[in-house]
């Protein structure tokens, strides 16, 4: 019974709090209680959503990201929940609109 | 359908005893009642307020901490809306959101309206597919209509209302446009059928297992016909169990909720899937496919502004130091525009008015003790009522700007790291250091916090910030103890009071335990706008009232008592011998330990719960026998009297308004102004004589600490009610003691 989730030992998926600003991801899975993942899918963070990496606060956290057309922080004990595979920059935007990769 | 103008029969409340709907006290006839639903930062309120306009009614939910808005709408008659707590999904953790749920699962509205932030559709329809399975009527208000087409996202309205089977209409709240076309169309709902819309449809395992829920509730709702039961089953599916606890008496819930969650088990192992998240992935489908259908985004740049103002507000560097600029100005505005204005009220108080009641009494041969009664207890609590006035006003009225322009969340963000150490919010600063001036507006600056859970406990430690009326005590005995060194002991003591302040908010957040893990840690930056100023008109006027209402009860009730113990019995010429006398000598043991147990200290603690600067005022009488309660100032007012408060409302508002002028332009620092009172070189004696320098020290950090007035345990009590408000004086005191002790103990030691 070893067997492992195959999205999460791909090297290529990584916690979202790991990923440098500027970057963009795709939304791979969500841990942690249920009623914590129910509230994030809530918010756009469910699998197949991308999201941009903003900025760190000041004092390195939370950090601040783009998520389903808003801005959202996030402190990095519930960004490391977050599981990503980071993608590049979408030109045209997806049904959400991401006209930040435009304008960055 | 209901008719409009039907009145429907209380859902059954004598058997759940929790009430389910405290607006009904507000007028019992209240026919049609709808239900007004969005998540947080979609204008919900700000419609509430158009819709409502004054006529509001405003109190907590019973047996919750949660508060509720009602009101009529104007210009539809008989349509009572009750504004319920924002959430983004109709899930259960927090008390605001259980409230919301379990009213509408519970109370038999004639509908619904949903409001929806049109520019960020996609993220609302989640909410809108949960409120459209409660089965209850819907009108969807699409708000930010003006921002939507603003940012190049078009949403095909007549198509949604197709789709969704219910009325649609676009507002915009701020500026008040489409209310009306709104209420057009709330009068037609009303009075014609309500369609209860299309919600999303689950694969047919998850329908069947709703199905069987539903026939395992169907005995136990026999008495219930109003409950939503499909919805109910559905939700209790969904693992929202508590919903039982708010539905039945304990022992029913108690066996309900092993037979619900097995049915729940059953599914879960049969499928070898959570049917919440099933439901959900149903939800997100639905809200998608509507998405599609009706929504285009034009490629425009969006947000630039926003970014822009966000690259210095959270830069790096310029992010913090930014923030102790705006408090900064803040403080300096607050505090200097209405410094002057403080004494006027006071002077008025005094003058004009008191002297007013003492002839109108005089006029009527009340006897001396009511007159005394009417001018220093009643009189005296509502002028120290009306001090706090112009500051509170002031700062509403800051907060309200900085609340609806963006910036607060901004705040919460630069600084969260430094909250999350001691588990509150990051919005929570501001109140802290609001605090350094004024505790009262203090705690109200709370509200700006989410959850009630963080603005409890923010609130309960704001007391220990060291606001500026401590400041004399600290003086005056700094300067007949310490000398030159009463500079550290100053500092020394604001610093006691933070670091207080964050051990108590650590130590709460501990020991308030399980209710706390209400959910991940996330903070909305929405998009900065321009305040509108009929918006912030209103909240402030509404907060002002409150305030005037219900704090101001409390603080002259406790004026009052005030005065009771200090003049009684009737004609008392001995302080001590007088109730408070009395109580002070008996309280004096319990501060023996703390090295000032003598009933001077005592009571003029006692006395500084009025207001902390009082300390001084008291032992000045107390020590220099100056306790001036002569009966001839209870007499009829002089012609010279009159003269001065001619003087006090002419002139005198004149130089008050000049003086607001000149601190706006000039830079004063406020917080140090009490420094220049002087420091009473006979009580400098008098305290010398009566306290060992270890004694002075273990009073003012006691000062510090103990209770900071009433004033503050109003505003507590109007926020958190009895229980909390006196919880938290009995900590203060406690916190207090202790501190004080160990503080003596240490200086004893030291000092020999």
């Amino acid at each position: 019974m070893l067997r492992r989730s195959s999205s999460t030992s791909s090297p290529s998926v990584v916690p979202l709090d790991q990923l440098a600003p500027g970057s963009w991801a795709e939304v791979v899975r969500v841990q942690g209680p249920l009623r914590w993942r129910r509230r994030l899918y809530a918010l756009g963070f469910r699998p197949g959503t991308r999201v941009y990496v903003e900025q760190r606060a000041p004092l390195g956290d939370p950090i601040q990201y783009w998520v389903q057309d808003t801005w959202l922080a996030l402190r990095r004990q519930t960004a490391r929940q977050i599981w990503v595979r980071p993608v590049a920059p979408r030109r045209t935007p997806p049904e959400n609109g991401t006209p930040l990769s435009e304008e960055v | 359908m209901m008719a409009h103008g039907h009145v429907r029969p209380s859902p059954g409340c004598p058997r759940c005893r929790r009430g389910h709907a405290p607006w009904k006290t507000a007028r019992p006839e209240a026919v049609a009642t709808v239900a007004l639903v969005g998540s947080p930062n979609v204008g919900k309120t700000t419609l509430f307020n158009a819709l409502t306009g004054q006529h509001q009614h405003t109190g907590n939910w019973p047996g919750k901490t949660v508060t509720y808005h009602a009101g009529f709408v104007e210009g539809v008659e008989d349509l009572l809306l009750v504004d319920l707590p924002g959430l983004y999904t109709l899930d259960a953790w927090s008390p605001e959101e259980r409230v919301t749920q379990e009213q509408l699962a519970l109370y038999p509205f004639e509908g619904v309206v949903h409001v929806v932030d049109a520019a960020h559709l996609a993220r609302d329809l989640y909410l809108l597919a949960e409120v459209l399975e409660t089965g209850l009527p819907v009108l969807v208000a699409l708000n930010m209509w003006d921002v939507a087409r603003r940012e190049g996202v078009d949403i095909d309205v007549d198509q949604m209302a197709a789709l969704l089977g219910v009325p649609v209409i676009p507002t915009v709240a701020r500026t008040e446009e489409g209310v009306q076309a709104l209420k057009a169309a709330l009068r037609r709902w009303l009075a014609g059928t309500r369609s209860p819309g299309r919600p999303p449809r689950y694969p047919q395992r998850v329908q069947e297992a709703v199905e069987r829920m539903q026939t395992l509730l169907a005995p136990w709702l026999a008495e219930w016909p109003l409950v939503r039961q499909r919805w109910l089953a559905l939700k209790l599916l969904e693992g929202q169990l508590h919903l039982l606890d708010a539905l039945f008496p304990p022992e029913q819930a108690r066996g309900l909720r092993a037979r619900v969650a097995a049915l729940r088990e059953e599914y879960r192992r049969r499928w070898r899937e959570d049917p919440a998240l099933v439901v959900a992935d149903a939800r997100y489908g639905w809200a998608e496919g509507l998405w599609r259908a009706v929504a285009t985004v034009r490629r425009e740049r969006r947000f630039h502004l926003t970014r822009a103002i966000d690259q210095v507000v959270t830069h790096r560097w310029l992010g913090i130091p930014l923030f102790f600029l705006v408090m900064f100005l803040v403080f300096h505005l607050v505090i200097n525009l209405t410094d002057p204005f403080i004494a006027w009220v006071e002077d008025v108080f005094q003058g004009p008015i008191r002297h007013g009641l003492l002839w109108g009494l005089h006029q009527l041969g009340a006897p001396l003790w009511l007159r005394s009664l009417v001018v220093d207890g009643v009189l005296a609590g509502v002028g120290s009522m009306m001090t706090f006035l112009p500051g509170l006003t002031l700062l509403y009225l800051f907060l309200a700007w900085l609340e609806d322009s963006g910036y607060m969340a901004r705040v919460a963000f630069v600084m969260d790291r430094v909250m999350q150490a001691v588990g509150l919010h990051g919005k929570a600063v501001l109140p802290l250091i609001l605090g350094l001036g004024c505790n009262v507006p203090a705690i109200y600056a709370t509200r700006t916090l989410d959850r009630w859970r963080d603005r409890l406990v923010t609130a309960l430690v704001i007391p220990f910030i060291s606001c500026s009326a401590r400041l004399p005590v600290y003086l005056v005995f700094g300067m007949a103890f310490f000398g030159p060194s009463t500079v550290w002991v100053v500092w020394g003591l604001y610093l006691m009071g933070f670091l207080i302040a964050l051990l108590s908010a650590a130590g709460l957040q501990r020991f308030l335990g399980a209710e706390g893990e209400a959910g991940p840690f996330l903070l909305e930056l929405p998009p900065y706008h321009w305040p509108n100023r009929r918006v912030i008109g209103r909240q402030v006027r509404q907060q002002v009232r409150e305030f005037v209402v219900r704090a101001g009860t409390v603080i002259v009730a406790i004026s009052v008592f005030l005065w009771v113990l200090m003049n009684l019995p009737w004609g008392v010429e001995d302080p001590r011998q007088s109730w408070f006398g009395r109580v002070s000598t008996w309280l004096a043991p319990a501060l023996e330990p703390l090295g000032f147990g003598r009933w001077e200290a005592a009571g003029a603690l006692m006395s500084g719960m009025v207001a902390k600067e009082v300390v001084v005022s008291t032992m000045g009488q107390i020590y220099l026998g100056e306790l001036a309660s002569t009966p001839t100032r209870l007499g009829p007012p002089s012609a010279e009297d009159w003269r001065q408060d001619l003087q006090v409302l002419g002139p005198g508002l004149w130089t008050t308004l000049m003086e607001a002028g000149r601190n706006l332009v000039g830079w004063r620092p406020a917080v140090f102004t009490a420094a220049a009172l002087e420091a009473d070189a006979r009580l400098a004696v008098a305290l010398r004589e009566h306290f060992t320098p270890a004694g002075a020290l273990a009073f003012v950090v006691f000062a510090l600490l103990y209770v900071p007035c009433m004033a503050t345990l109003a505003a507590l009590y109007q926020e958190f009610g009895l229980r909390w408000a006196a919880l938290a004086m009995g900590y203060q005191v406690s916190v207090a003691w202790v501190s004080a002790w160990v503080v003596h103990q240490v200086a004893r030691v030291l000092w020999g």
